[in-house]
C-alpha cells in the first residue's frame, strides 16, 4: 500500500467538492489516478463521511445553528414554488398580448432565471434520484433537512432575497405593463369610434366652409387690388395733370418776366429818342415851356408799334445829336459824357464790354471806428404825432415850424397856396384846396 | 422858380432831412445802376433864391439804390450800395474821413432803407438777397434778419405808430408786415399779380397801408381786412415806381412812376388824382414829401435831374 497515494486520496476526499459528488464517482476518479482498491478503502476509512454522500433529508440530527438555514431554505422553497406557479400563466398571457412583447423577454429571461436557479437548487436539494419536480414534497421533507455546509445556506439566502425582490418587480411590472395598458386601450378605443364619427361629419363641413372662405378671400384681395390699381393711375393722372399746370404756369411767369422787360426797355429807348428831341425843341425854342402842359392831367397816346417809331427816332435824332452838342454847356469832369441810352449799355455790357467812366473807388471807411457824432438838433415830433397829442389833449391846432428869427419874409420853399403845415386828421381834403389844376 | 439839380449819374432816390427844412440826400449811380460807380448828394436848397447847391459828395465803388437820414443823429445818413453794403456817412466830418461805417452782410444789392420814425434808433434793409435786416447806428452787426419772401425785396417802411411794426414789398407780389419782437411775418397779402415796389404806411391811420406794382396801380389796404383794398389808384401808364402818404395830410399820397410822371392822390376821393408833374425825361425812380415843410416835395429820375417844388406849383417854372 502507497501511503503517499492514500493520503493524497484523503486529501482528495476531504476536498468540499469532492464531497458534493457521487462516492461512485470519487472511486472511479481515485481508480483512474492509479490507487487500488485496498488503497481507496484506505483513503474512505480515513475520511469519516466519505462513504456516501450526505443526503439533505437524512440529517436528522440538526444543530441550533442549522435552524435559520432551514427557515431560509423553505422560505426560498416557498417562494419559487409560488412563482413557479404564477410563471407559467402569465408567461402564456404575455404572449397573447403584442403590447406586452416588448417585456416579454425580460419577463421570461426572469422566468428562466428563476428556473435555472431552481433547478441549481434542486441539484443542491436533493442527489436524490427522485429529484423531480415535486412541489408538496420539497415542503414537507424541508423540515427535516440536514445541516449542509454553510456557505450554501448564506448565499441560498440572499439569492432568495434577490429573487423575491426580482419577482415583486416583476409582478408590479406585470400588472403595470399589461392591465392597465388594456384598460386605457379599450377606453381609448371607445372615444376613438366616437370622436371618428363626429370628426368625419365636421371636417366635410369644415372643408367646405374653408374653401368658401378661401373663394371670398380670393374675391376680396382681387376687389382691393383693383381698386388700389385704379387709385394708382388716377394719381398719376393727378400727376401729370399737375405738371402739364405747373409747365404751363412757368411758361406764363416767363412770358410775363420777359414782357416787362422788353416794355421797359422799350420805354427806355423810346425815352432816349423823346429827350433828345426835347432838349433840342427846348434849346431852339425861346419859351419851349409854354408849349408843354405841365400841370394839367396829360395823356401821352404811344403808338403801338413802337419799335419801328423808335428806331425810326432814334435814326433821325443822331442827326439832331451833332447839331446839339456844340449848344450845351462845356463838359464838365464832375458830368461826364452825355449819357448812353440805357439799352445801348445793356448792349455793351452783354457784349462784354465795360461802359465808359468807371472809376476804382475805394469807399471802405478809413476809420471802422469812427465814433458817431453827438446830436446837434433835438429831434422833433412828427405831424401826424403832434396831432395825436391835440386830438387827445383837445387842443387848438398851433404851428409847429416857427419860423426863424428875425426873417420876416418865408424862404422860398415855404411860400405856398395852401392852408398851414397842420393836418386836421379825421377830414379828408377836397381836390379843390389843391390848388393844381388852375394853371399858374 | 423852382431849382433844379443836375446829378453826374442817374438818380435813385431822394430824401428830405428830418432835422433840416432845406437839406436833402439823393442817390445815384452810374450807367442807370446797371454798371459803375455810385455817388450820395448832400444838397441845401438856398433861402435867397431857387437855386439848390451841393453840400457834399460822397463817392461809392457801386451804384447807390437808397438813402435815409438818421432820426436820431442830425449830421447821419446812411445809403444802399448795389454791391450789397449799408456804408454810414456823417456830413459833419469832411469826406476823407467818410464813411463811418460799412456794413456788409447781405449776398445781393441792397435796394431799400427806412429809418424808424418813432424808436429813432434802428433801421431796415431791404435787399434783392429775398431778406429784411434790422441795424442800429451803434453796432457792427445787424440785429435781426428778417427772411420769408420768395424773391427781391424792394422796400420796407416803419409804422408810423407802432414802432415794432414794419411792412415789405417784394418781387413775390406779396406785402408782408412784420413786428420785430415776433419771429415771423404777422401778415401776408398778396396785393397784386405782379411785383410790388413800394410800400407806405398812412401816416395818420396806423392800419392803412398802400402798395405800389408793376401792373400801375396803387391800392391802399386796411390791415383789419386785407382782403379787398380799400381803395385802387389808377392813372399812372407805367410800372409805379414809388408812393409816399404825406406827413402833412391824411387822404393825400405822392407816386412816381415808369411813365416819367409824378402823381397826387386823394383817395377818399371819387377822382382820387388831384395832381400830375410830368417834369422827367426818364424813368422817374424817387420822390419824397418833406416832414418839416407842409406841402414841400421833391423828385428824382434817370434823367439825372433834381426837382424840390411846392405841391400846387410847377417844378420846372422859371
Amino acid at each position: 500500500m502507497r501511503e503517499e497515494l492514500v493520503e493524497m486520496a484523503v486529501k482528495f476526499l476531504l476536498n468540499p467538492t469532492v464531497g458534493r459528488s457521487p462516492v461512485g464517482q470519487r472511486r472511479l476518479f481515485l481508480e483512474k489516478k492509479g490507487l487500488t482498491g485496498d488503497e481507496i478503502d484506505e483513503a474512505f476509512r480515513r475520511v469519516p463521511d466519505s462513504t456516501s454522500s450526505v443526503p439533505f433529508r437524512q440529517d436528522i440530527n440538526s444543530s441550533q445553528g442549522n435552524k435559520f438555514k432551514l427557515l431560509a431554505c423553505s422560505i426560498h422553497e416557498i417562494v419559487f414554488s409560488f412563482v413557479q406557479r404564477l410563471l407559467v400563466p402569465t408567461m402564456y398571457i404575455v404572449t397573447l398580448y403584442p403590447k406586452v412583447s416588448d417585456h416579454k423577454h425580460i419577463l421570461l429571461d426572469v422566468a428562466y432565471q428563476l428556473f435555472k436557479t431552481d433547478v441549481q437548487l434542486k441539484s443542491f436539494a436533493s442527489v436524490h434520484p427522485q429529484g423531480a419536480p415535486q412541489f408538496s414534497q420539497p415542503l414537507v421533507e424541508s423540515m427535516l433537512t440536514v445541516s449542509r455546509p454553510s456557505q450554501f445556506s448564506w448565499s441560498y439566502a440572499i439569492v432568495s432575497i434577490v429573487l423575491l425582490i426580482f419577482s415583486g418587480a416583476g409582478t408590479s411590472m406585470l400588472l403595470k405593463k399589461l392591465f392597465l395598458p388594456r384598460l386605457k386601450s379599450w377606453i381609448h378605443k371607445v372615444v376613438l369610434e366616437e370622436d371618428d364619427d363626429e370628426s368625419r361629419n365636421s371636417k366635410q363641413s369644415l372643408y367646405k366652409e374653408a374653401i368658401k372662405a378661401a373663394k371670398a378671400a380670393a374675391v376680396a384681395s382681387v376687389d382691393t387690388a383693383k381698386a388700389s390699381l385704379q387709385m394708382l393711375q388716377s394719381n398719376k393722372e393727378e400727376g401729370r395733370h399737375f405738371d402739364v399746370l405747373l409747365r404751363r404756369l412757368g411758361a406764363h411767369i416767363a412770358e410775363l418776366r420777359s414782357m416787362s422787360i422788353t416794355l421797359q426797355r422799350l420805354e427806355s429807348a423810346r425815352n432816349a429818342s423823346y429827350k433828345h428831341t426835347d432838349q433840342y425843341s427846348q434849346r431852339t425854342s425861346q419859351n419851349g415851356l409854354s408849349n408843354l402842359s405841365k400841370t394839367s392831367v396829360v395823356h401821352r397816346d404811344y403808338p403801338e408799334n413802337f419799335p419801328g417809331q423808335m428806331k425810326f427816332r432814334t435814326s433821325g435824332v443822331s442827326n439832331f445829336d451833332s447839331s446839339v452838342r456844340p449848344l450845351s454847356a462845356p463838359p464838365r469832369p464832375s458830368v461826364g459824357q452825355h449819357p448812353n441810352s440805357y439799352m445801348e449799355i445793356m448792349a455793351k455790357i452783354q457784349r462784354g464790354e465795360k461802359p465808359p467812366g468807371i472809376k476804382d473807388i475805394d469807399d471802405s471807411p478809413p476809420n471802422p471806428n469812427q465814433p458817431l457824432p453827438n446830436p446837434q438838433i433835438t429831434p422833433r415830433l412828427k405831424p401826424w404825432e403832434i396831432a395825436r397829442q391835440q386830438n387827445s389833449f383837445g387842443h387848438t391846432p398851433e404851428k409847429v415850424f416857427s419860423r426863424p428869427n428875425g426873417e420876416s419874409r418865408q424862404p422860398w420853399w415855404r411860400r405856398n397856396n395852401n392852408t398851414n403845415g397842420i393836418a386836421e386828421a379825421g377830414n379828408g381834403m377836397r381836390g379843390d384846396s389843391y390848388g393844381l389844376r388852375t394853371d399858374k | 422858380m423852382m431849382p433844379v439839380f443836375k446829378t453826374p449819374f442817374n438818380g435813385y432816390s431822394v430824401r428830405f432831412s428830418p432835422f433840416y427844412e432845406s437839406r436833402l440826400a439823393v442817390a445815384t449811380a452810374q450807367n442807370f445802376g446797371i454798371l459803375g460807380n455810385g455817388r450820395v448828394h448832400v444838397i441845401d436848397l438856398a433861402p435867397t433864391g431857387p437855386v439848390i447847391n451841393e453840400l457834399v459828395a460822397f463817392d461809392t465803388a457801386d451804384g447807390v439804390y437808397d438813402v435815409a437820414w438818421s432820426e436820431s443823429h442830425d449830421s447821419v445818413l446812411v445809403a444802399a450800395i448795389a454791391d450789397g453794403s449799408i456804408k454810414v456817412y456823417d456830413t459833419a466830418l469832411p469826406p476823407q474821413s467818410n464813411p463811418v461805417r460799412s456794413l456788409k452782410e447781405h449776398a445781393r444789392e441792397v435796394h431799400g432803407l427806412d429809418y424808424n420814425p418813432t424808436r429813432r434808433d434802428s433801421f431796415l434793409s431791404a435787399s434783392w438777397d429775398d431778406s429784411i435786416k434790422l441795424w442800429t447806428l451803434d453796432r457792427p452787426a445787424s440785429l435781426r434778419t428778417f427772411r420769408e419772401h420768395a424773391y427781391c425785396v424792394y422796400s420796407v417802411a416803419w409804422n408810423p405808430k407802432h414802432a415794432d411794426v414794419f411792412a415789405s414789398a417784394s418781387g413775390d407780389c406779396t406785402v408782408r408786415i412784420w413786428d420785430v419782437r415776433e419771429p415771423g411775418s404777422t401778415m401776408i397779402i398778396p396785393g397784386h399779380e405782379h411785383e410790388i415796389l413800394s410800400c407806405d404806411w398812412n401816416k395818420y391811420d396806423e392800419c392803412l397801408i398802400a402798395t405800389a406794382s408793376v401792373d400801375k396801380s396803387i391800392k391802399i389796404w386796411d390791415v383789419r381786412n386785407y382782403r379787398v383794398p380799400v381803395s385802387v389808384l389808377n392813372g399812372h401808364g407805367y410800372a409805379v415806381r414809388k408812393i409816399k402818404f404825406s406827413p402833412h395830410r391824411r387822404n393825400l399820397l405822392v407816386s412816381c412812376s415808369y411813365d416819367m410822371t409824378v402823381c397826387l392822390w386823394d383817395f377818399m376821393v371819387e377822382d382820387a388824382l388831384v395832381g400830375r408833374y410830368d417834369h422827367h425825361t426818364e424813368f422817374a425812380v424817387g420822390v419824397d414829401l418833406s416832414v418839416l415843410v407842409d406841402g414841400l416835395m421833391a423828385s428824382t429820375g434817370w434823367d439825372e435831374l433834381v426837382y424840390v417844388w411846392q405841391q400846387g406849383m410847377d417844378p420846372r417854372a422859371s
